[in-house]
C-alpha cells in the first residue's frame, strides 16, 4: 500500500457513502479502496477529499473501458454517465427538457468521438466538455430559430440563407458584451470594412472569433469556407486590425482603464 | 497559470491585436487537449505552469472565446465533482441508448505518425512510407532548392519557396515533386506533381493528396497530368508542412510506419 495511512476499511468506508449516492456500480467499494490505495497519495491535510479524488479518477478509467465493451455493461456506463451529465445540465440550465435533450447530444458525442479520448484517467473531463459542446449547439440553433421566427416574413423579401450569419449582411449584433467599447470597436471596424469591403471576410473572421465567441467550424459556416481558410482570413484581418492606429488607441484606452 | 476564465472577448481581441503570438491550434484541435488538461490542472495543486505540451493550449486559450468559455465551464463542473457540489435528480428521464446497438462507428481514414515525422525532420529526411505504401514528403529549407526541375510540368511565375524531390531511384516507378512557392507576403501555394514510369498511364487523375499545415489539412485529387495544388497556405507554417501521397494501391489504413525514409 506505498505506505498509505490509510487502512483498506477506512477507505471503503469513504467510498462507499459516495458511490451509492451517484448509484455507481462499475466498481464496488472495495475493488475501488484496493485501486486507490495502490497508488500512492502525498501526505494531506484532507485525505478524504483526496480519496475521492482518486477515486474518481480510477473510476474514470472504469468508466472509459466499460464504455467501449459490449452488452449490459456497456449500458449500465452509459446510463450512469447519462445521469451524471443530466444533473449537471439540470443544475446548470434549470429546465428538465432541455436538460433531458442536452444530455442526450452529449451522450452521442461521447459515443461517436470516444476514440478522441487521449488519457482514460480524463474521461469525465472529456464527457463534460461533450455536455458543454452539446449545450452551446443547442442554445444557438434555439437562438436562431427565435430570430428566424420573430419579425414576420417580409413577401417582397426572398427566403435569407440559414447559415449562421450572412456575410454580406449587415454586421450583427454584439452578443457577448454591450458596452461603449464594444460599440466604438464595432463602429471602428464597420468604417474599415467600408474603405476596404475586399478584406470584409476578414473582419468577419475576427468579429465572429472575438465579439460572437464563434468557434473555427462556426465561422467557416457562417463565412461558407473551410478551416484552415478561417486561420487564414483571421491571420490576415488581425494584421489589418494591428495597422490602425484608432483601433490600437481604443484598446490602449482600454487596457489603461 | 494564465487567468483565462476571468478574460472577457473584447480583452482577448485586444491581447490577439498585441501579440505576435501565432495561434497554432484550431477550437477542435485544442478540445481534444482540454480534457487533459483540465484534469492535469485538478491534478496539480499549483497549477499548470508553462510546460512545452501545453503551450499551445494556454497561446489558444488566451485568444479564444470559445474555447475559454468551454474550458471555463468543464473547469466549473469537474471542480463542482470533486467537491460533490451538483445534487442529485429525484428521479431521471429514460434516455434513448438505442445508439448502443449499431454498429461501432468506423474509425477515420488514417492517422497521422506526428511523432515520427517530427523525428525524420530533424534528422534532416525528407521523405518516408509506411506499410500501406502511403507517402509522407517534408520539405526541406530553401538551400535544398538547387536545380530548377520543378517547373517543368508548372506555370509557375512566383518565386519557389521549398521543395522535395522523389527520384525513381528513391521510389521505383514513380517521381514525386512537391513545391512551395511565394504567393503573396503571407501566403504560398503548394503544387504536388507525380510521375509516373513503366507501366506508363495515360492518366493519373484521381490520387489523394493530402496537405497538413500543423493546424488543419486538406486533401485534393490529382488531375490527369498527376498534379494538384493547394492555394492559401499561410507562410508562418511553412515549417509544419506535411504532403501525403496516396498511391494506387495502397491501404488507407495502413500503420505503422515503415522507417524508409530516406534523405
Amino acid at each position: 500500500m506505498n505506505g498509505h495511512p490509510m487502512t483498506l476499511a477506512q477507505c471503503e468506508s469513504i467510498l462507499l457513502p459516495f458511490l451509492t449516492g451517484h448509484d455507481w456500480q462499475l466498481l464496488t467499494a472495495h475493488a475501488l479502496a484496493i485501486r486507490v490505495l495502490a497508488r500512492p497519495l502525498p501526505p494531506s491535510e484532507a485525505p478524504q477529499a483526496d480519496v475521492i479524488k482518486s477515486a474518481i479518477n480510477l473510476y474514470c478509467e472504469a468508466w472509459y473501458t466499460a464504455c467501449r465493451e459490449s452488452g449490459s455493461r456497456r449500458t449500465r456506463a452509459y446510463t450512469e454517465l447519462a445521469h451524471y451529465l443530466y444533473d449537471r445540465a439540470l443544475h446548470k440550465y434549470g429546465d428538465r427538457e432541455v436538460a433531458q435533450e442536452i444530455t442526450h447530444e452529449a451522450i452521442l458525442l461521447v459515443a461517436q468521438q470516444l476514440d478522441q479520448v487521449q488519457n482514460p484517467g480524463a474521461f469525465l473531463a472529456f464527457a463534460l466538455l461533450k455536455l458543454w459542446n452539446a449545450a452551446t449547439a443547442y442554445f444557438r440553433q434555439r437562438d436562431r430559430q427565435v430570430r428566424r421566427t420573430q419579425p414576420l416574413p417580409d413577401p417582397t423579401v426572398e427566403e435569407q440563407p440559414s447559415d449562421l450569419v450572412d456575410p454580406q449582411a449587415p454586421l450583427p449584433g454584439l452578443v457577448t458584451e454591450s458596452n461603449e467599447l464594444e460599440r466604438q470597436v464595432r463602429e471602428r471596424i464597420d468604417a474599415l470594412i467600408a474603405a476596404a469591403p475586399r478584406a470584409r471576410s476578414q473582419f468577419q473572421a475576427v468579429l465572429l472569433k472575438f465579439l460572437h465567441g464563434y468557434s473555427d467550424a462556426e465561422i467557416a459556416e457562417s463565412l461558407d469556407t473551410d478551416v484552415a481558410n478561417v486561420h487564414v482570413l483571421r491571420s490576415c484581418g488581425l494584421n489589418r486590425l494591428r495597422t490602425d492606429g484608432a483601433l490600437r488607441q481604443l484598446f490602449e484606452e482600454m487596457v489603461l482603464s | 497559470m494564465k487567468n483565462k476564465q476571468t478574460t472577457a472577448p473584447l480583452h482577448q481581441l485586444g491581447r490577439a491585436l498585441r501579440t505576435q503570438i501565432e495561434d497554432s491550434l484550431t477550437c477542435d484541435q485544442c478540445q481534444a487537449f482540454l480534457p487533459d488538461y483540465v484534469q492535469a490542472e485538478q491534478e496539480t495543486r499549483s497549477g499548470i505552469g508553462q510546460e512545452q505540451q501545453w503551450v499551445a493550449v494556454q497561446d489558444h486559450l488566451a485568444l479564444c472565446p470559445y474555447c475559454t468559455a468551454a474550458y471555463a465551464q468543464v473547469q466549473e463542473w469537474l471542480s463542482a465533482s470533486l467537491h460533490d457540489a451538483t445534487p442529485s435528480a429525484v428521479a431521471y428521464p429514460a434516455f434513448d441508448l438505442a445508439f448502443l446497438e449499431s454498429p461501432a462507428s468506423a474509425a477515420p481514414p488514417f492517422a497521422w505518425p506526428f511523432a515520427l515525422l517530427q523525428k525524420r525532420r530533424q534528422q534532416g529526411e525528407q521523405w518516408l512510407q509506411d506499410t500501406a505504401g502511403a507517402l509522407y514528403l517534408l520539405f526541406a529549407p530553401p538551400p535544398a532548392l538547387a536545380g530548377a526541375g520543378w517547373a517543368v510540368k508548372s506555370a509557375a511565375d512566383t518565386t519557389p519557396l521549398a521543395r522535395t524531390v522523389l527520384s525513381e531511384d528513391d521510389f521505383p516507378g514513380w517521381e514525386i515533386e512537391a513545391t512551395v512557392f511565394a504567393t503573396s507576403a503571407d501566403l504560398c501555394r503548394v503544387e504536388v506533381s507525380l510521375y509516373a514510369f513503366a507501366p506508363l498511364p495515360d492518366d493519373l487523375s484521381g490520387i489523394g493528396i493530402t496537405l497538413h499545415d500543423g493546424i488543419t489539412e486538406r486533401t485534393a485529387l490529382t488531375d490527369a497530368n498527376g498534379l494538384v495544388e493547394f492555394d492559401a497556405v499561410l507562410r508562418t507554417r511553412l515549417d509544419n508542412l506535411i504532403v501525403r501521397v496516396d498511391l494506387p494501391g495502397s491501404d488507407q489504413n495502413g500503420s505503422p510506419i515503415n522507417t524508409k525514409g530516406a534523405q
